[in-house]
Formats: C-alpha cells, structure tokens, sequence
C-alpha cells in the first residue's frame, strides 16, 4: 500500500537524527516476552542505548511504537529501576496487536515518560489500598514494588480482579507477596474448581474487606464500569473524595496536550493527568 | 508603528523581490478555489478574494507532513525549514497563528510548528470587503487589525496604505525602500475611510464575553441536542477552523520505507475518540459539537488565555447542513 502525500522527499533522505525532535522514540530491544494471559503479554525492554535513561514515576506513562503499526500509551509494568523496563499489554487493537506478534530480539520504539504519575511522596506514612481489574494492573504493580522497596507507606493492601483464574496476572506472583506483608486479596467472577479466594466483582470484595479509610489512599485501576463502583463504595466505607486516586484511560496520540483528543473539560488527560483524585474528577465533566 | 505607502505598480516589483525567497499567494485554481500556493508567475495571485477556503494555517501545520522517517539507520526527522514570505493573508487568519503558537508553544515544544512560524513571515491584506459571514470586529479583531503580522497592506485606490508591524516587516520595508514612501495626508484620510467603510460592512455580531459566561453553565443545555440533530458530522468546520490544530498521528509506507505522519483530524469524527476496548468518551454528535465549541470558547481561554476563533466565518459558510455557530452561540448566550 503506498500513499500520495506531500513528501518532501529530498529533506527526509538528507535528515538527521534530532532528539529534540518531541515526536521521535528511541529504540529498545526485547529482553523477554511472558504470556499472561490468553491476551496479555509482558514484554521486558532495554533501550539499546546505555546512555539514555528512562527514569519515571508510577503512574506515569510510555508511547510505545511497533513502527509501521504506530504507536500507543502503556503505563509501565515494573517499578523505576535502572536499565530494564516492563510492560503487560493486552491485545486489543492495532498496535497492541503488532507488539504481541514481536519475540526477544525484536526492537520497539518508546518515548516518554509523560503525564503526571501518582503523588507518590504525599502519600509517605499512609495506608495505601490498591483496586484493579484484568488489564488494570500494570500500574498498581509498579506502585507497589515501588512502595515496597522505598518502605514508605504503613500498609499495603492489594484487592486485585479478573474474570476467571485464567485471566488474572501474575496469581502466583501476587499471592506471594502476602509473605513480604503485602495484604493480597484476589478475586474472580465465577466460582471455578480449586479457587481459594473470593468469588464475586472487585467492588464487592472491597466492601467485604472493608479497609478502614484513616489515614488511607486508595489507587483504582480497571475497566470504567469497575471504577464506577469501586468509587461508589469507597464513598461508602467512608472515603473522602481526595483520598481516591486512579488513572484515566483515553485514547491519546502525541501524550504532550497537543493532538486534542484526551482532553476532559479543559484537562488533558495524556498531560494534566492520568493520574486523578476523585476530588479533581468530580469538577470535569463526566466525558471519560 | 512605521507607515508608508507603495505604489500599486511598485507593489509588483516588491513582490517580486520577495520572490528570491519562497513566495506564497492566494491563487484561484481552474475551479475557482483560492488558496495559499507557491507563485512562480505574479499574474497568478489574486487579489480578489474575501478569504481562501484553507485557511493560512496550512502552510504553519499541512493537511499532512512527515514527522519522521524510518531506515535500517533509525529515524529520521526531516528538517523543517521553509524561509519565505506569505502575502495576502486576512487579519483573522494571522491572528490564528498566534493562538496557535501558543498551543504549540506550552510545555514542550512543538518543532515542527515553530520552525515554520520563524521562516515565514506574513504580509497581510486587509479586507476592504469583508464578506457576508466575518464576524472579526465580535473577537476584538478588525478587517484592519495587525495582530500576528509582519506588516499590513490597505487598498486606497492608487496605492496600498503599509503598516509595518514587526521587526521581520521592517526588514523587508528596507531592503525595498527606494518602493515605499511617506504617506501624506490624503493617504491617511483614504485609508481611515476604507477602514470604516469595511468595519460597517460586518454584519454578524457575537457578544463573545457573554457566551463565555454563559457557557460555564450550558454543558447540559437542550441546545446541544438541537444542534447535533442538524450536524452530519463532516468535520469540514474545523478542517477550515484557523485555529483548529487537533491532529493524528499514523505510520504509512512508502517506496519500502515507513514514514510516520500527522494530519489534521477533527474532534467531530467518532474515532477521534474511541478507544480500543470499544469505549467512547464523546459517543454521539451532541458531545463532539459539544466539545468543538467548548474547546473553543472555554478551553483555551482556560489553558492559553485565547478564545479559538477568530470570526472569519469560514464554518458558517462552509457547513453542508447549515449549522451556524454564531446562531448557536447567541441562544447560548441568551439562555
């Protein structure tokens, strides 16, 4: 397929690399692929150059491109740490499609980190109860080995979701935390054979659970109807609108507040957020 | 500000030296539509226009433009470099590059843009005639006003009456100056009174302070309903926006190469929005319209301190169904 644009083509083939060139990713190699679920994958990355650094906060967030596919924002999977970066990617439209057919080996494209990240250091020496759904994990994980390793909250508390065994991430991997003095709850939707944990949605685990809100932040992640009813019941355990945070999904596309499609009222998304108290939420309109 | 007056015959041979640099004019194709194009041949500019259907935007952000390109190599970013002159440009289109320098100014800057608005500078051509859907002088604009140029050119019969507005007009001012000359008292009083004559002639009022008051309160308003009934969702409003800069970013081979490329996209198209879980944050007219006039008159007030319009009436004039901004904004304001 070609296209019939107005290329100037005698200035591309003459061009130069620039870095300050805001819409140019730099090129990370494929360390590892895991396949997570039937759909999600977790690719591990390594710019290939040793000298650029990709230092983030969680919450914050990548553009990642499978050039020729395009690209698309992922908050990583892994905690800030030097040289590898993790992402989990669902497949879900282009791009992420593209990016599931890569192995080790294979080199993508990233750019970033953008957007706000979680006020990782108001939150010192408070309760954090982190709420996720399937494909809503990443950055909570991120936010709790971070949390983790920096020793900085009082507790951890996880309450993670998924439609069935086969759709949670990492089950292993997150019950073992319980050891560290992570306090793990999982769930599924439907009862299914030699399941241990609670069977139901994540809101109403939440309210099973019933962490006390003093003292408390609590982070969601997950599908909108999921939120919806989490903040619901947050509300209801006694939350205050400014002790929920979570992370906005929209489509965004140049992650600098430029391209205009992730605004909400006059916030955008890809750069004012996507991390949101409630308490902020409540003043935009409801178009997310 | 320096005023002079050039000859009208002069004009042509200032043009001219423009001409060692690129030259870009509103030319009338073999349709009929005028346009911003690269002269070669004088004769082909056209002086005879209320506005070009593209708005000047086009040479600062094109319809569609290599961001980069990709080898065995790595990536490759063209250098965007484009030094020359646009002569003819309407006040409100000049205008809307300065709203639009903002935007691509705030935070990180978009190079792209930016490099384009250092190489070109822009002659504007008032409007003696404005047509029957300006509404510029509602935006604190004029078929006068100099906001965003690099000089001003007024017709005053014999000769053009020249304001030089920045450092780059004056440049151009001075290596021609054998051209221009001082205006003498005739040619002020002619240009005063082609400058009421045009400002009459504006017939479509908005009371813009008011609509943006109001509009704090209207999100809900039934009058969004109403509109997206008549809308079809064309987006042809904010391609001939001035000040409408949303854009996509897409990769597209070419000749075993891939090029990454932005090009204009519209808020009013579904997919503008639609994420890849099937999830639709604007899922129907009413919130796109909604949206497009929000950004406009509330949005970028909030984030730039500029109002996205700039009264040049191409929307009004330009919209298959009919959907009139000014109307719309009015019951607003009236609500």
């Amino acid at each position: 397929m070609s296209i019939r644009c107005e290329f100037d083509r005698g200035i591309i083939e003459g061009g130069e690399i620039l870095t300050e060139y805001i819409y140019s990713p730099k090129p990370a190699l494929i360390k590892q692929v895991k396949q997570e679920t039937s759909d999600i994958k977790s690719f591990e990355l390594e710019l290939k150059d040793k000298k650029e650094k990709l230092n983030f906060i969680p919450g914050q967030y990548l553009e990642v491109s499978v050039l020729g596919a395009g690209e698309f924002p992922v908050s990583p999977f892994s905690p800030p740490a030097k040289g590898r970066i993790e992402i989990c990617v669902k497949k879900m439209g282009k791009v992420t499609t593209a990016l599931h057919r890569l192995e080790v080996g294979e080199t993508v494209w990233v750019r970033g980190p953008y957007g706000n990240g979680f006020p990782v250091k108001e939150w010192e020496g408070k309760k954090l109860i982190l709420i996720g759904g399937g494909i809503g994990l990443p950055p909570l994980r991120s936010l709790l080995y971070y949390t983790m390793d920096k020793r900085k909250c009082k507790e951890l508390i996880l309450i993670y979701g998924a439609r069935s065994r086969k759709d949670l991430i990492r089950e292993k991997e997150l019950l073992g935390l319980r050891d560290k003095g992570v306090k793990v709850h999982l769930s599924i939707d439907r009862e299914e054979e030699g399941w241990r944990e609670f069977v139901g949605f994540v809101p109403t685990n939440l309210l099973q659970i019933s962490p006390p809100s003093g003292n408390s932040i609590a982070v969601t992640c997950g599908p909108p109807i999921m939120i919806k009813f989490v903040i619901k019941n947050l509300l209801e355990l006694g939350f205050k609108p400014d002790q929920i945070f979570m992370t906005l999904e929209m489509k965004m596309k140049c992650g600098l507040g430029k391209c205009g499609r992730c605004n909400v009222g006059s916030v955008y998304v890809c750069r004012d957020g996507p991390v949101f108290s409630y308490e902020r939420l409540k003043q935009l309109p409801p178009e997310y | 500000m320096i005023n002079k007056v050039i000859k009208k015959r002069d004009l042509q041979k200032f043009l001219r030296n423009l001409r060692t640099k690129k030259l870009y004019a509103p030319v009338k194709d073999e349709e009929g539509k005028i346009e911003f194009k690269l002269v070669n041949d004088l004769k082909e500019i056209t002086f005879e226009f209320t506005n070009t259907l593209k708005p000047v935007k086009s040479l600062f952000i094109p319809q569609t433009e290599t961001i980069f390109m990709t080898d065995k190599k790595g990536i490759h970013p063209p250098k965007v470099s484009n030094l020359g002159v646009v002569f003819g440009v309407r006040p409100c289109d000049a205008k809307s590059i300065q709203v639009l320098t903002k935007v691509f100014e705030k935070d990180r800057e978009d190079p792209y843009f930016l490099q384009r608005k250092k190489d070109l500078s822009m002659i504007g051509l008032a409007c003696t005639s404005p047509g029957e859907n300006c509404f510029c002088s509602s935006l604190g604009l004029g078929p006068f006003s100099t906001d965003g140029l690099d000089m001003l050119l007024a017709d005053i019969g014999e000769k053009y009456y020249v304001e030089v507005v920045s450092k780059s007009g004056k440049k151009l001012v001075e290596s021609n100056q054998e051209l221009f000359s001082e205006p003498t008292k005739a040619d002020r009083k002619l240009r005063k009174k082609a400058q009421q004559n045009a400002e009459k002639k504006i017939a479509r009022k908005l009371d813009v302070e008011r609509v943006t008051a109001k509009l704090k309160h209207a999100f809900e308003s039934a009058i969004w309903d109403e509109v997206s009934k008549i809308c079809v969702g064309c987006g042809i409003c904010t391609y001939f926006c001035p000040t409408c800069h949303c854009f996509d970013l897409t990769d597209e081979f070419l000749e075993g190469k891939i090029f990454r490329v932005r090009t204009w996209d519209s808020c009013t198209f579904p997919y503008f929005t639609l994420q890849s879980s099937g999830h639709n944050p604007r899922p129907t007219r009413r919130e796109r319209i909604r949206n497009r006039i929000y950004h406009k008159f509330q949005y970028l007030l909030e984030n730039i301190g500029e109002i996205g319009c700039v009264g040049c009436g191409r929307c009004l004039e330009n919209c298959p169904s009919g959907v009139n901004l000014i109307e719309v904004l009015s019951r607003v304001g009236k609500s």
